[in-house]
């Protein structure tokens, strides 16, 4: 069984007026940086693959608004919004995206490996990320360290065997890790009912006796409230804690996927359940914002991510000599 | 000079270097109490406790992974993987992040690493306990692989290895454990990509890893009687490996015997063979010769295990055969 949100807890976790905002802000920025990668794909600036996470920047934004800056996340290759949200500079983000030497990884990394200070390296191989962040939270509790490790991953990987790996280390040895399953339904073309023995990744906590907690990711307050939650108990040395985010994949699994495997109906149902627009609608009727303010939020952040762009564009491609330099680093 | 034997040797590496850096420490199954399956961490966990000394569950890829993490958040873990038959379930992890991590980031994350774990026939127990896979780190850029063949080389090589900034593949053999031999009283280092002439000769050059060395410096001992003279060199680290000596010995000799325990399709010898073919070709005097296991998988049964290894024997009769003596 999912473990019920303990409701006094959940009350005791407040967003205020600026949390809300900043939140937001996060939300929209990594919605339009994607939507400004995708274009940039298409327009063959952006090399190799890319696999747009619209539809988690709730669940995203949730996260990082509940976690302290000197906490650790590890990310999945789906959306780099996280990386946005965390503050790295979106200009090194596209510029590494882009091939360019002065991208976060001189470009020798890209979508499927980007890594920047804020944010751990993307793993091309799904779920391998896991014993990574299991390992990192040993290391925090070995030098004493009060960090917590997040780790996400999306429900293919949840079906690896470093899952099950994974969480069963980190409860044994109670590490200060938040395991959040990016749940957007679908692993490539395989819909979650048809790949996965549960209704939610939820419910295997009872096995590894951790939390598991299983709440809609659209919905930011929630996932904040909960990994918050979570990432206090993990701090105060009360081991891990497992929570399904149930996201939507608005596009398709990457960006010249036509989705022909999904109805119209449901593509239609997921437009609906934008998590951006519910919470724009949220924070109007909340008197929080208003139409003009969100308008503002959006202009600035265009114009952000337009000097990024500039900034990747300007960027020279890595020499050879460059790129053998790093090799003979590594042997 | 003090006598030692190659278990010991690791396991004053280990404490020398715990003792040293508060940041390295051991993770692995049966590694506490049990002291590992060789016993080479017996007494480790009474003397740095179960922080530093990890028991984990019978998880290899998390073990590695587990390790890979620490080591990026600052650690400097030695993991064991009690035989390399199992280090299959951790291939990912060691092939796809501990060898790819820094590559993809530079200067951003790096993966000090060790990786210990031992090969090789020895006690009856068959293919999933008993195999040499060492080629299949060698052709994995990003890995070190190192494979020491004496109680000097052990001590020496392992602690330069948890010394080393990237993740480095030691690989022991269960043969060696009790084999003696002197180390100094003193610290020393070894260091990678450091080949040992371990016998100077002038006929013909023999080039073997790990436990195979040993034979063939008994072989090179009866051949002698016989008056010909073997050159034996241990490349000790296969990634980086030491070329000029292997080159150097070759211009000398003109003749070349590569003996390894692992299967001779696809082994190590075949890469050590073209290298000397590319690069001292012309001083080769007859064409180069493998000693190696034959295509096979090894039974439990150890009345076969002659037939699965090469041994003093072979090696004596290839290189009369190759000499024409």
């Amino acid at each position: 069984m999912v473990t019920k949100v303990n409701n006094k807890r959940k009350e005791e976790i407040k967003i205020d007026k600026n949390l809300h905002i900043k939140i937001f802000e996060s939300m929209v920025k990594a919605r339009l940086f994607e939507e400004k990668q995708l274009q940039l794909y298409h327009e063959a600036k952006i090399m190799g693959y890319l696999h747009p996470g619209i539809g988690n920047e709730a669940a995203e934004a949730g996260i990082v608004a509940a976690l302290r800056n000197d906490d650790i996340i590890y990310p999945t290759h789906r959306g780099h919004g996280l990386f946005a949200m965390r503050g790295a500079d979106m200009g090194k983000v596209l510029a590494e995206l882009m091939g360019r030497s002065d991208g976060y990884c001189s470009g020798l990394g890209g979508s499927c490996h980007l890594a920047a200070p804020q944010v751990r390296q993307v793993q091309g191989i799904l779920g391998a990320q896991i014993p990574l962040a299991v390992g990192e939270a040993l290391a925090i509790n070995l030098l004493g360290e009060k960090k917590v490790v997040l780790c996400t991953f999306g429900d293919g990987a949840a079906n690896n065997g470093t899952f099950h790996e994974g969480l069963n280390m980190a409860s044994i040895w109670k590490l200060p890790v938040v395991f959040v399953c990016v749940n957007n339904l679908y692993a490539v073309a395989f819909s979650f009912s048809n790949s996965t023995s549960v209704k939610s990744n939820a419910i295997r906590a009872k096995g590894y006796s951790m939390p598991g907690y299983d709440i809609d990711g659209t919905d930011y307050e929630k996932v904040y409230k909960t990994v918050k939650a979570a990432a206090d108990r993990a701090r105060n040395g009360q081991g891990p804690t497992l929570i399904e985010v149930k996201t939507t994949r608005v596009k398709g699994h990457h960006p010249n996927d036509s989705g022909s495997y999904r109805s119209k109906e449901e593509l239609e149902a997921v437009k609906k359940a934008d998590p951006i627009k519910k919470a724009a609608r949220k924070l109007m009727r909340l008197k929080i914002l208003d139409k003009n303010k969100i308008d503002k939020i959006y202009q600035k952040t265009k114009k952000n991510i337009e000097d990024a762009v500039t900034y990747a564009n300007n960027s020279p491609l890595p020499s050879v000599d460059e790129f053998i330099r790093y090799c003979e680093q590594t042997i | 000079m003090k006598k030692i034997n190659y278990r010991d040797a690791l396991k004053e590496a280990l404490i020398e270097e715990m003792d040293r850096d508060d940041k390295v420490c051991i993770i692995g199954e049966d590694i506490g109490v049990y002291g590992g399956s060789f016993k080479v961490t017996l007494g480790l966990i009474e003397k740095y406790g179960p922080k530093r000394i990890i028991d984990t569950p019978i998880s290899e890829n998390a073990i590695i992974g587990a390790a890979i993490g620490a080591a990026m958040h600052g650690m400097r873990p030695v993991a064991e993987i009690s035989f390399i038959d199992f280090i299959t379930l951790a291939m990912d992890q060691i092939v796809n992040e501990a060898a790819k991590i820094s590559a993809f980031s530079p200067g951003l994350y790096k993966v000090p690493l060790v990786i210990r774990t031992q090969c090789g026939i020895g006690r009856g127990i068959g293919g999933h306990h008993e195999q040499s896979l060492e080629a299949w780190f060698v052709h994995i850029p990003g890995l070190k692989v190192v494979m020491p063949s004496t109680p000097y080389d052990a001590k020496g090589l392992l602690k330069t290895s948890i010394r080393d900034d990237e993740p480095v593949v030691f690989i022991e053999n269960k043969k060696l454990y009790p084999i003696e031999g002197e180390i100094p009283e003193e610290e020393y280092l070894i260091p990678l990509g450091k080949a040992d002439v371990k016998r100077k000769g002038t006929d013909l050059t023999i080039i073997s890893t790990s436990f195979m060395v040993h034979e063939s410096l008994e072989a090179a001992a009866i051949l002698e009687k016989e008056g010909i003279s073997v050159e034996v060199i241990d490349p000790r680290t296969l990634v980086p490996f030491d070329k000029n000596t292997v080159i150097n010995s070759v211009k000398k000799t003109g003749k070349v015997l590569i003996v390894h325990e692992a299967v001779k399709r696809g082994g190590v010898g075949g890469e050590i063979s073209a290298i000397i073919a590319e690069e001292a070709f012309n001083y080769l005097t007859s064409p180069i010769f493998r000693l190696a296991a034959p295509n096979i998988v090894i039974p439990y049964n150890y009345s076969l295990d002659k037939y699965c290894i090469p041994g003093v024997e072979d090696i004596v009769l290839k290189v009369r055969e190759i000499l024409k003596k």
